[in-house]
């Protein structure tokens, strides 16, 4: 109480009945209690009460990275005109930024080759540039896929968010464009994934071979939507016979088609032994002279890097990677064991998922060191090096001129955001051009496009 | 929701292995993976992911260990073995005190409360 007020005659005004209405008096409201448990209501919720609920926009349960990337803030960017990506006249368009064609677009995003955190949610559509790259992996991959996938076989080797990702999604759009989308695209974006634990495993007898039947299906089943067109036109080279949902299918040679049968056919995910997998991948390799084949494989040193699995034998060992029916799968055709008669293996790289020496050594680009065989998989490493070993590609920073036309592209787009001047006491006016912009970029940067991207975009 | 298994409710979204070894005595992380891989159970895989012959290939496995009433009984036994014959670890226990050579000026608390006779009643 305020003593040194009330000795001084302040009293605090008080509110007298007679002269106020009963009616202006202030309900006697309840106070909750500061802590403890309330008393639940007993009863049915009146609609009334329902009604006065006001209902926010529900957002995301996601974190900002993923959310900007789930929520598709790409419909609110502008409209851009550019020229498709295509396999004609490719030499001479160096250092323009293309998209992708709409069927091959569809394509990609279905195998899953626009990854997250590329920021394809700044764009429209995803954007591309024809960098030195692109024409060096066409010359050097794209062209040979007559050669056979066992002499065509590379892999993507660069700094961190130097482009291989998207380099593999290029190869993907040219090969696509090259023969009139009569190809047939195969992408691991994650193969992780089938080390990781997370699919349930099951031994086939038979053929003394894991199978992992959750991330086969959803694998077959995305393939299979993305080579729709393709897989209609192939007709099985064997006669097949089974059963979905207690009916029994009968596919004869000649006549029903791959799609038809990967429709169909279920066992790819059934909890029991098949070769289903084994049968469509002979049916694809039958049918590579006339429908080439590009396997591609990010994230390929994940797979080399730590060899065996998280799932155990019986015995309690860890499972080797090419003991599972995929695993062999990556195997076989990255050693050139199996072989395409018309197509192409190229492997990414990803700097996530560490460093070993299992994948320099099988590239020839470290020596092996004898005293050290014990922490390396020989048996992996004598695999890739067979059959004349897997090209290296080194992918390269972009040069000066690349660097300013993307930067001249994001700003057109809104997307390029500059910084204000670093002392802002200062009256200095910044008034940077273009050129100025792009060479601060490209220092800062040193010609890497994801760092450039980030840079650009990112306020941190 | 709990999954029964060994007459145990665990947690419908733990992983496996991690419900094993948390609910039933005498399982730890390592023996509930070993059940794990002779089973057949992927690493990742949940409690409610479990079908009925799963559960019972867990049963089984499980059947064939020393854990909980078994094994509580057990050190029960070992206890009153070491008191009877009179060694320094049965006084110890008996007197509530640490049996390993550990100080008792200070703390020595853990021991007051689980060294017993009875130590799983």
């Amino acid at each position: 109480m305020n003593w040194v007020a009330l000795r001084r005659g302040n009293f605090p005004l008080t509110r007298n009945l007679h002269n106020s209405a009963i009616s202006f008096a202030k309900a006697n409201v309840k106070k909750k209690p500061l802590g403890g448990k309330t008393k639940a209501k007993q009863g049915f919720k009146t609609k009334n009460a329902s009604d006065s609920k006001v209902k926010k926009s529900g957002t995301t349960h996601l974190v900002f990275k993923d959310a900007v990337r789930r929520l598709g803030y790409e419909k609110y960017a502008p409209v851009f005109t550019a020229n498709e990506l295509a396999h004609k006249d490719l030499d001479t368009r160096v250092g323009e930024i293309v998209k992708y064609k709409r069927s091959t677009e569809s394509k990609l995003r279905l195998l899953g080759s626009f990854k997250k955190y590329q920021h394809h949610e700044l764009f429209r559509n995803p954007v591309s540039l024809i960098s030195e790259n692109l024409i060096q992996i066409n010359n050097r991959f794209v062209e040979k896929f007559d050669d056979g996938s066992a002499n065509n076989r590379t892999i993507l080797m660069g700094d961190y968010k130097v482009g291989k990702s998207t380099l593999i999604s290029q190869t993907q759009s040219l090969v696509d464009d090259k023969y009139n989308g009569e190809v047939v695209l195969l992408h691991f974006d994650y193969p992780e994934r089938t080390k990781e634990g997370t699919s349930d495993y099951l031994f086939n007898k038979r053929r003394e071979i894991y199978q992992q039947p959750m991330f086969t299906k959803r694998w077959i089943m995305k393939t299979r939507q993305a080579n729709k067109d393709i897989f209609s036109k192939m007709l099985l080279s064997k006669d097949v016979t089974f059963v979905t949902r207690k009916v029994e299918f009968k596919y004869e040679a000649g006549k029903n088609t791959l799609y038809e049968y990967l429709k169909n056919c279920h066992d790819f995910g059934k909890t029991e032994s098949n070769n289903a997998f084994e049968f469509f991948i002979s049916e694809l390799k039958h049918h590579s002279a006339t429908y080439p084949v590009l396997l591609s494989i990010d994230n390929f040193n994940a797979l080399t890097t730590s060899p065996f699995t998280k799932y155990k034998h019986p015995d309690f060992k860890p499972i080797h990677f090419k003991e599972f029916e995929v695993g062999k799968f990556f195997l076989d055709y990255a050693s050139g064991s199996e072989n395409f008669t018309k197509g192409g293996v190229l492997l990414g790289e990803s700097c996530d998922s560490g460093k070993h020496d299992n994948l320099s050594i099988a590239l020839g680009l470290t020596a092996y060191d004898p005293y050290r065989a014990s922490s390396l998989d020989t048996n992996l490493i004598e695999r890739l090096m067979s059959n004349g070993g897997i090209s290296v590609f080194d992918v390269q920073q972009l040069p000066k001129s690349q660097i300013r036309s993307l930067c001249e592209f994001y700003h057109e787009n809104g997307v390029l955001f500059m910084r204000d001047y670093i002392y802002k006491d200062d009256d200095r006016e910044v008034d940077l051009s273009l050129e100025q912009i792009a060479d601060l970029n490209y220092t800062k940067s040193g010609g890497n496009p994801g760092l450039l991207l980030k840079h650009v975009t990112m306020s941190f | 929701m709990g999954v029964h298994v060994f007459g145990k409710s665990i947690k419908h979204n733990s992983l496996v292995s991690v419900g094993l070894a948390k609910k039933i005595f005498g399982v730890g992380f390592l023996t509930a993976e070993r059940i794990c891989a002779k089973v057949g159970i992927y690493p990742q895989m949940r409690m409610n992911q479990l079908t009925e012959p799963q559960i019972l290939a867990i049963n089984k496995e499980l059947s064939d260990l020393t854990i909980e009433g078994h094994l509580k009984q057990k050190i029960n036994d070992n206890i009153k073995l070491k008191r009877t014959i009179g060694t320094w670890a049965g006084q110890r226990h008996a007197a509530g005190l640490p049996v390993r050579g550990q100080r008792t000026r200070n703390n020595a608390s853990t021991a007051n409360r689980l060294n017993k006779l009875d130590r799983h009643t």
